[in-house]
């Protein structure tokens, strides 16, 4: 399972220029989406706050909308660079949508603002411009606020089907309009986030592990939870459980650069389980005492583990630090798996992965 | 959101009662918890009968566990009891109830609910 954590560190890589990055490959709903966008809207500048919420529960109804598959392929995601942030959705569309939305974006694009300011008055004023729910004027509140054309790309799957990207681009500096395309063009998103998909990647987290975006992932995780048709509390249980200690544990260990604690987290999923994996910063000197500890626990035997993790509560218990030690060994003891974790020295020092394979069922 | 994971605490000080109840999951569990190791040690200064705890949780993570090791001592040498509540169905929770009954020396009763 350790190739999982190679792959941790590689997907780390193609967003190495995010303060922020948030991945998702998975149903839809609205109080998930409101979870997204507090995770990200804690990451922005009170300027940009609001105009970013409306974009992205506009992005969030937009796959609603459109998308006609009841197999879903949708995804999700966003990356804030040092000026401006980017979100991008791809899903799966039919003919009628494809038509529409192909037609609408280019005529959008080809406006500018105070064209586009008109059009929405028209609309309003006129009513009918689509037959899809009032999405077009959505569009154009989108292109409105972004003030940049919107990126587009579709790529046919069948004779009815194809395959809709798009992606909102937007200046962090309050009614600044930037050509921001060249920074972040959709051709790399949609190649970033195919390669997450195909490395079986449900979620991705990569930004600041502060309380309120930790409260955040904590609900993203639960309302991620499948639904167990065995043994439903246990298997529920164990997949919370090992997020919360996992994540937790960053807050803990990991380091703060630059006054933010930046890690990451990420949620892979295979027809096995899942496989949650976490990335921070060390403290220094918690190297060589991490290591000790996590062999120690890999090297017990799963009928020992409840035994070593009563002596460990007990000893621990009265000790004032909330060191990890416990979390870790509980969890390893639920999912039976080993505790996996790698070193990388990178620029600010030594950066932790580590990683835990969730059975579906034990 | 505000409500998710949110823990709750009440003394009840004319039945005796101290109960916590919901999701205990803060990453700071030794601040939650010093205001309810607090209220315990008052309640010995000031009343001379025995409490009870009365833990009604559907979840809690490991510095939850250690805090509660820690409140639970406070009424070993006879000083009261746990009621250990859980959902029925969920034998994690009613495991994760048992392990604490071990690690201390205090009257548990189980109660599925």
């Amino acid at each position: 399972m350790k190739s999982y954590l190679n792959k941790i560190f590689k997907i780390k890589d193609y967003f190495r220029r995010d303060t922020l990055s948030i991945y998702y490959n998975g149903l839809l709903n609205d109080h998930f989406s409101e979870f997204i966008v507090s995770l990200a809207k804690h990451e922005s500048s009170q300027a940009v706050k609001k105009k970013l919420s409306f974009l992205m529960v506009e992005v969030f109804q937009n796959i609603v909308r459109y998308s006609n598959e009841k197999k879903k392929n949708d995804c999700f995601g966003v990356r804030n660079l040092e000026d401006s942030i980017h979100i991008f959705s791809s899903n799966k569309i039919g003919l009628t949508a494809y038509e529409f939305l192909s037609t609408r974006l280019t005529e959008l694009n080809s406006l500018d603002e105070n064209q586009l300011k008109e059009l929405y008055r028209d609309i309003l004023k006129n009513g009918a411009f689509t037959e899809k729910g009032g999405g077009g004027l959505g569009l154009i509140e989108m292109a409105r606020k972004s003030k940049n054309p919107i990126q587009k790309d579709f790529q046919k799957l069948s004779s009815d089907s194809y395959q809709f990207s798009y992606q909102i681009d937007l200046a962090k500096l309050k009614g600044e309009t930037l050509q921001l395309i060249e920074k972040n063009k959709i051709e790399e998103n949609i190649e970033i986030y195919s390669m997450l998909r195909k490395n079986d990647v449900m979620f991705f987290y990569n930004g600041n592990f502060s309380k309120e975006n930790i409260k955040a992932l904590l609900a993203i995780l639960k309302a991620n939870i499948p639904k167990y048709s065995r043994k439903k509390n246990v298997n529920y249980f164990r997949m919370f459980h090992t997020g919360v200690e996992l994540i937790q544990n960053i807050s803990r260990h990991g380091k703060k650069v630059n006054n933010v604690l930046h890690g990451s987290f990420c949620i892979f999923k295979n027809k096995d389980g899942f496989y949650m994996s976490t990335g921070n910063f060390l403290k220094s000197g918690d190297y060589a005492e991490m290591e000790e500890f996590i062999s120690k626990i890999n090297a017990y035997s799963v009928g020992e583990l409840t035994t070593q993790y009563l002596k460990a509560l007990k000893e621990n218990s009265f000790i004032e630090n909330n060191s990890a030690g416990v979390g870790l060994i509980d969890i390893r003891r639920y999912n039976h798996s080993k505790i996996d974790f790698e070193i990388h020295n990178i620029d600010n020092g030594i950066y932790l992965n580590m990683g835990i394979f969730i059975p579906k069922y034990i | 959101m505000e409500h998710f994971g949110q823990t709750l605490i009440n003394l009840d000080t004319q039945n005796n009662v101290l109960s916590i109840s919901g999701i205990s999951m803060m990453e700071d569990a030794i601040d939650f918890y010093k205001d309810v190791k607090d209220q315990i040690d008052n309640y010995f200064k000031t009343k001379h009968q025995l409490l009870t705890l009365v833990f009604e949780l559907s979840y809690f993570n490991s510095s939850s566990a250690k805090q509660f090791i820690q409140l639970l001592s406070k009424l070993e040498g006879g000083k009261g009891k746990a009621i250990w509540k859980y959902p029925k169905d969920h034998i994690i929770m009613y495991d994760r109830g048992r392990e604490l009954e071990i690690l201390v020396d205090v009257p548990f009763e189980f109660k599925g609910i």
